[in-house]
């Protein structure tokens, strides 16, 4: 799917608060810091795609209350 | 003597991971009286695993990168894959550390014979601090991503179930999970979406239910 304008600067703005001293391994795809992360975001590339459907899925169950369904 | 099979490739960050952490099984299996066959780095391939297959171990661990219908070896290789060697499953109970896996070979497995799959239906996602690659085991953030699947493989070769032992990894998931939610700490908090993630798409397939 396209990524709106609206989910790509909200997983951005929430990206940039990650610690700048981890990373995080999304398979085969590899591994990647924040700002490589919010690069491939910006770039709405197959890495960049995950993290936002990640992130979105992640926030629609908060909003509805089913993180625990 | 009953028996495990392993497999751990060993090419990139995250492979190294999980075969740093899954080790701990092979130790575990060992006490426990299981003959070990652990395709460990290069011995990771198809080749070898549909030969030590064979012996029919009881239970089977799959460590390595994955799609929906493939788990892969040492340097991506296909080592398992839905419709050409999946028979291989038959009548063994399998839990794979793969993006996808289980969409695919969920299914085939079971109607191949397997006993239960469990696997993941998305990409697997890990946390972890680069700064402690060398030393994967002391790396509190990883480990609540990994230990979760250390309970489960431990209380399979405990002799317990896999409906049991499916629940007792979940509620590690979801404990872990609960912890980084409710923490102060700003990385905790970043890290729980990605758990949450690895949580939503945590499967078993069994003959007459699909666990998740």
């Amino acid at each position: 799917e396209v990524i709106s304008e609206k989910e790509k600067q909200l997983v951005i703005f929430r990206l940039s608060k990650m610690p700048a001293n981890k990373k995080i391994s999304i398979g085969s795809e590899g591994q990647f810091n924040k700002d490589e992360l919010i690069q491939h975001v910006e770039n709405e590339d197959a890495v960049g795609k995950k993290i936002v459907e990640i992130q979105m899925a992640f926030l629609r169950a908060m909003k509805s209350g089913t993180l625990y369904a | 003597m009953p028996k495990f099979l392993i497999t751990r490739p060993e090419h990139d960050d995250t492979t190294f991971l999980l075969s740093s952490f899954m080790n701990q099984t092979i130790t575990f299996a060992k006490d426990k009286g299981f003959e070990v066959f652990d395709l460990h780095r290069e011995k990771a391939n198809k080749s070898n695993y549909e030969g030590l297959v064979k012996n029919n171990p009881e239970f089977i661990v799959f460590n390595g990168h994955g799609t929906i219908n493939m788990v892969t070896g040492h340097k991506n290789q296909p080592l398992l894959i839905a419709g050409t060697n999946d028979y291989t499953l038959k009548s063994k109970t399998i839990y794979a550390i793969s993006c996808q896996s289980g969409v695919g070979l969920g299914s085939s497995s079971i109607k191949e014979g397997a006993l239960s799959y469990t696997g993941y239906i998305n990409d697997f996602i890990l946390y972890y601090s680069p700064e402690l690659i060398s030393r994967p085991l002391n790396d509190s953030t990883l480990k609540l991503f990994l230990e979760p699947s250390v309970i489960l493989v431990e209380s399979l070769l405990k002799g317990n179930s896999i409906n049991e032992s499916h629940a007792k990894c979940k509620e590690k998931m979801v404990n872990n999970f609960k912890k980084m939610i409710s923490s102060n700490e700003e990385d905790y908090n970043d890290m729980a979406q990605y758990l949450w993630w690895d949580i939503q798409n945590f499967r078993t397939f069994t003959k007459t239910e699909i666990l998740d």
